[in-house]
């Protein structure tokens, strides 16, 4: 390979040059590194700076006013916050109970020929996009509710004091029990994660001294997977707050909160609020610029549940993200 | 954890490290930049276009841009050059369009003579131009079948236009990104754009349906205005306070436009001529906050979400409530009479405001006994002073058809033909385009 | 009977041993009942439990399916949209629209990527940290957010909107899955084939290109194929970027159509030729998305199949 070089000095030469060449690889690579961090503050600057006009107009007040009204100039989150908590924490609600017990139910007692396939399955179902699931949401579940689950709701004597007044079609309930369908089997791909992290020796030391597959859920891997399960609910909540296209199109678009309050009631989260209104507002007004406020808080939700979810991901070290 | 330990990526780490403060200046750097262009706020004429902007858009074959035989117009023959500038595919153009065309040679040669006087409807000279348009919901069924149905008689002008609501379609045309807008709701004839002063000519005339979807009803449920005022501000939330052949419990659920819209601005001014008391003022616009209901995008999400829903009434353009066969009201009039939404009652109804202008536009409540109160006109806002001469030749022939021979299309697909005055004022109106140094067009 | 998984270990073979043990099996045997019946209704409440997330997913595909089949026609890709009322219409400019857009997308993140997990692989410090740090960041922020600082960025300045600023909407989204899956894939490649191939006296980029790369590709593709099938059903991002159009355009300055935008518009309007042309866009979306997240985990099982 080196047979023109024979002296070390030669060699010395010929490395030199090749180290040389080797330095517009790594400037390559600082350079796309710097790239990406660049585009990344970018986009977090120019969401908050176009806020900025909303932030000094009304303050901090902002974040809970419950006024949106164009005609007044009068706007605050209040409404949207509201709104982007109680969908999120019903698809929660659902989804994290049936998510880890299916993980459980796949990981300790299903047969491997099984739950595998099954796991692969709804990991695949996982990959639907959103706007198609929203898409089935409106034409097969809204009906469904209406007619069937929301009057049903107002039967059940302690938890119809959530369901007053009447079911309208799009509301609130409807939004977060499809969102919940959309983050349930990324609960179960992430749990059935933590739960495989825990190490087999320990289950099997606790069948040995003759438990049942319950008692070593129970008593062994939960507990051992429980860093793990937190970072999974905390992933699936990010999912979650993050998910706009389906929820606008179940919400029923109202930016007010209806009394009484009430589950059936028609809402609005931050990210459909944006979505819908965008368009009608003029760059450099006071509305436009409340819009990216609104922006900024869905922006400082998800940064705040993701990173939070991620860094227990990070420290856990049997976990490894699918 | 790869690591590799050699002389030769030692020797790079080595540099890189020393010179590790040129990377931390040039993420700093970066981050000053990135700042830099976030913090400069897009200028009030920058087009501001919503993602609604192809709900609906209509388009029709395009024409090639490089033929402009038309014969008899002095000024087609410089026009040839600037017509393939008008590279407008959707409601969405740079401002190139128009702002380029200034560098054309046809201020110099337009004809000031009025050799191109508007021909009346069967005038298919037009030189040839690929037009862009967006505005309101409500004229967007016609619209399309009318720009379809001039494409077909003059394949050299093809429209694009993108149905996003009468609101966005004003700041669109306002900011100078779009040949023209259309509204229901005109402009203060004083306003001016970044092109200069507004025309604003009135294009189409139709009612407004309350279309319901509540099997219980029957086909055409009467109703009253203080009814409809008090179904969405929520006081009545029951069909059986309207019709007893609807069984107690079954709820109403109004639906509302939740974008900003023009067809809001007639409904919601009709409400409160009504009912002052349920529906006040404050809630007269085109995007009020309206206290009870679900709200829908555009014409068409509205009658979507009264398709879907169950007990749900809302307010959308007659064609629209016609082609998703939806049932519809019979609203009471001024007169008293309950009157269907029609060819002839939204006649007798602009039949009642004689004097229409685009600052005296509403035409809410007429009096008559076959009125139907819930009508409106629409409008479409050109500028005055065409920066393309030949796009605003063919603009402006293509007005001239539609509110003539283009009515046609009107009453096929449920909008009213506009009365002859008002084809008058419009006609009259678009006599007054002018190039862009001032001479007349036509 | 106290459990006795909390019972302490048995330190040696003495003779407490043997009693300990008789101790065990005495109760194990008494609540073997119980513990059994217990564990019964909990593997069937769960097995409820699977079967409750199972139906609602299932039903969600075979509805799309069912419905969007009766759309689908060799005039559903060959024609542009048509008004409706008149018959005829398809979806040929949002199909292509879509493979553009997602195209330079590609074009533009899978290099971008590939480079970011490299640099991510080879250096450890605090701009390392960074980097992977912002990538977390990314992944997880709703993809509205990014529509919209394209939005300003890109169409606001030059006052239209472009299929290029939806590619560069899409391209941002699919970075940090191709980061990490690419940083993954790449650290498969053992330690000792680097050295290998640096200590035969090649730069650091060959030794990248040819053992490193070409080592992983199954990997890369994974991820890459996974980030793509992430990026094809995107719609916030595109409305406020592409817009949608009623015409075929190839132009990527242009406003462009696109398979989400039509299943957004038309399947919230209220005419029954654009809902079924919606469902048909549905389906062809989501048979889109299960063959490309099919095919990238058909290579990575290859893939451990392989280093088996």
């Amino acid at each position: 390979m080196s047979d023109t070089a024979t002296t070390p000095r030669q060699l010395l030469e010929q490395r030199r040059s090749s180290r040389s060449k080797g330095r517009g690889y790594a400037l390559l690579l600082w350079g796309s590194a710097i790239l990406f961090v660049v585009v990344l503050a970018g986009i977090l600057q120019g969401i908050i700076s176009q806020s900025g006009q909303a932030w000094g107009h009304f303050g901090l007040g902002f974040l809970w006013s419950t006024s949106f009204n164009t005609v007044t100039n009068q706007y605050g989150a209040g409404t949207f916050i509201l709104g982007t908590l109680t969908v999120t924490l019903i698809a929660m609600l659902i989804a994290v109970p049936i998510g880890l017990a299916t993980a459980s139910f796949l990981t300790e007692m299903c047969p491997r020929r099984i739950a595998t396939p099954l796991g692969v399955g709804i990991d695949l179902i996982a990959a639907i996009p959103s706007i198609v699931v929203g898409l089935w949401g409106l034409y097969v579940m809204q009906p469904v509710f209406l007619r069937d689950v929301e009057p049903f709701m107002k039967d059940i004597p302690v938890v119809n004091i959530l369901f007053k007044g009447n079911p309208e079609g799009p509301s609130l309930f409807l939004a977060g029990f499809v969102l919940s369908i959309m983050i349930v089997p990324t609960m179960v791909a992430l749990s059935r994660t933590a739960l495989a992290g825990v190490g087999n020796s320990d289950r099997e030391a606790a069948i040995a001294l003759g438990a049942t597959p319950w008692q070593v859920i129970r008593k062994v891997v939960v507990p051992g997977a429980n860093s793990g399960i937190l970072a999974a609910a905390t992933l699936a909540l990010g999912r979650a707050v993050g998910e706009t296209i389906a929820v606008t199109l179940l919400i029923g678009n109202a930016s007010r909160i209806s009394h009484p309050l009430s589950l059936l009631n028609p809402g609005a989260t931050l990210g459909s609020v944006i979505v819908l209104n965008f368009g009608d507002s003029l760059p450099g007004t006071l509305y436009r610029s409340s819009l990216m406020a609104l922006a900024v808080v869905l922006l400082v939700f998800t940064l705040v549940v993701n990173i939070g979810g991620r860094m227990m991901v990070r420290r856990n070290r049997n976990f490894r993200l699918p | 954890m790869f690591n590799p330990v050699t002389p030769e990526v030692t020797e790079v780490k080595s540099r890189f490290a020393a010179k590790r403060w040129i990377v931390v200046t040039m993420i700093v750097a970066g981050g000053l930049v990135a700042a830099a262009c976030g913090s400069s706020t897009p200028s009030a004429s920058g087009k501001n276009k919503s993602h609604k902007s192809a709900a609906g858009t209509t388009s029709t074959t395009s024409s090639s841009t490089t033929s402009t035989t038309a014969a008899g117009a002095t000024t087609t023959t410089a026009g040839s050059t600037t017509a393939t500038t008008a590279k407008s595919t959707t409601a969405t153009t740079a401002k190139s369009t128009t702002a380029t065309t200034a560098k054309s040679t046809t201020a110099t040669t337009a004809a000031a003579s009025g050799s191109n006087a508007l021909g009346g409807s069967n005038d298919f000279n037009t030189p040839a131009a690929k037009l862009t348009g967006a505005g309101s919901t409500f004229d967007q069924p016609l619209f399309e079948r009318q720009f379809y149905d001039y494409n077909k008689d003059n394949a050299k002008v093809s429209v694009t236009y993108a149905s996003v609501g009468s609101g966005a379609g004003e700041t669109d045309i306002l900011g100078n990104t779009v040949n023209f807008g259309a509204s229901d709701v005109p402009e203060p004839s004083a306003t001016t754009g970044s092109g200069g002063a507004i025309l604003q000519i009135p294009v189409v005339l139709g009612g407004i349906a309350m279309a319901y979807n509540e099997p219980c009803l029957g086909n055409h449920v009467h109703l009253t205005g203080t009814q409809i005022a008090q179904i969405y501000s929520g006081k009545i939330t029951d069909w059986n306070a309207i019709s007893s052949s609807c069984p107690s419990g079954s709820s109403i659920e109004p639906v509302y436009r939740a974008d900003s819209s023009g067809t809001s601005n007639a409904f919601t001014h009709y409400l409160t001529s009504v009912d002052a008391g349920d529906w006040p003022s404050s809630l007269d616009g085109k995007q009020p906050a309206f206290p009870h209901g679900e709200g829908g995008n555009g014409n068409a999400g509205v009658a979507g979400d009264v398709q879907n829903g169950q007990g749900t009434i809302g307010y959308v353009e007659l064609a629209y409530a016609l082609q998703s066969s939806l049932d519809y009201a019979a609203v009471q009039n001024s007169a008293g009479a309950f009157v269907l939404p029609s060819l002839a009652s939204v006649t007798a109804d602009a039949a009642a405001f004689p004097n229409v202008t685009a600052d005296n536009y509403l035409i809410v409540n007429g009096s008559g006994a076959g009125a139907y109160p819930i009508s409106t006109y629409s409008w479409i806002i050109v500028y005055q002073k065409q920066a393309n001469t030949s796009n605003g030749i063919a603009l402006g022939k293509m007005l001239n058809w539609m509110v003539n021979a283009g009515q046609a299309d009107a009453s096929a697909i449920g909008y009213a033909p506009l009365p002859s005055n008002i084809v008058a004022l419009a006609d009259s109106t678009i006599n007054q385009m002018q190039n862009s140094s001032g001479a007349a067009l036509f | 009977m106290t459990d006795l998984l909390e019972a302490p270990a048995p330190s040696g073979k003495d003779a407490s041993y043997y009693e300990r043990r008789e101790l065990i099996q005495t109760s194990a045997r008494a609540t073997l009942k119980r513990r059994r019946s217990i564990a019964l209704t909990i593997r069937i409440t769960f097995g409820l439990c699977m079967v409750l997330v199972l139906i609602p997913l299932v039903a969600l595909v075979v509805y799309v399916t069912k419905r969007g089949i009766g759309a689908i026609s060799v005039g559903f890709f060959t024609h542009i949209p048509t008004p409706p009322g008149i018959p005829g219409g398809g979806i040929s400019n949002a199909i292509v629209g879509s493979l553009i857009v997602n195209g330079l997308a590609l074009a533009i993140a899978i290099p971008l990527g590939l480079l970011v997990a490299l640099f991510l692989i080879e250096r450890s410090g605090p701009v390392a940290n960074i980097v992977r740090f912002g990538a977390d960041v990314l992944s997880g922020l709703p993809s509205i957010l990014i529509g919209l600082f394209i939005y300003a960025q890109f169409v606001v300045r030059n006052h239209h909107f472009s299929a290029y600023s939806g590619s560069l909407a899409l391209a941002v989204l699919m970075l940090p899955i191709m980061i990490r899956g690419d940083e993954e894939a790449m650290r498969t490649v053992p330690n000792e084939l680097w050295e290998a191939g640096l200590a035969l006296g090649a730069r650091q980029s060959r030794v990248v290109r040819s053992v490193v790369v070409r080592g992983s590709i199954p990997g890369l593709i994974t991820a890459n194929l996974l980030a793509l099938a992430r990026a094809i059903g995107e719609t916030a991002p595109l409305l406020f970027t592409v817009a949608g159009s009623q015409l075929f355009s190839t132009s990527l300055s242009q406003p462009i159509n696109a398979v989400p935008i039509v299943i957004f518009q038309d399947g919230t309007s209220a005419f029954k030729e654009l809902q079924q042309d919606a469902w048909g866009a549905a389906f062809v979306l989501m048979a889109a998305v299960l063959v490309l997240s099919i095919i990238g985990r058909m290579v990575a099982a290859r893939l451990t199949n392989n280093s088996r």
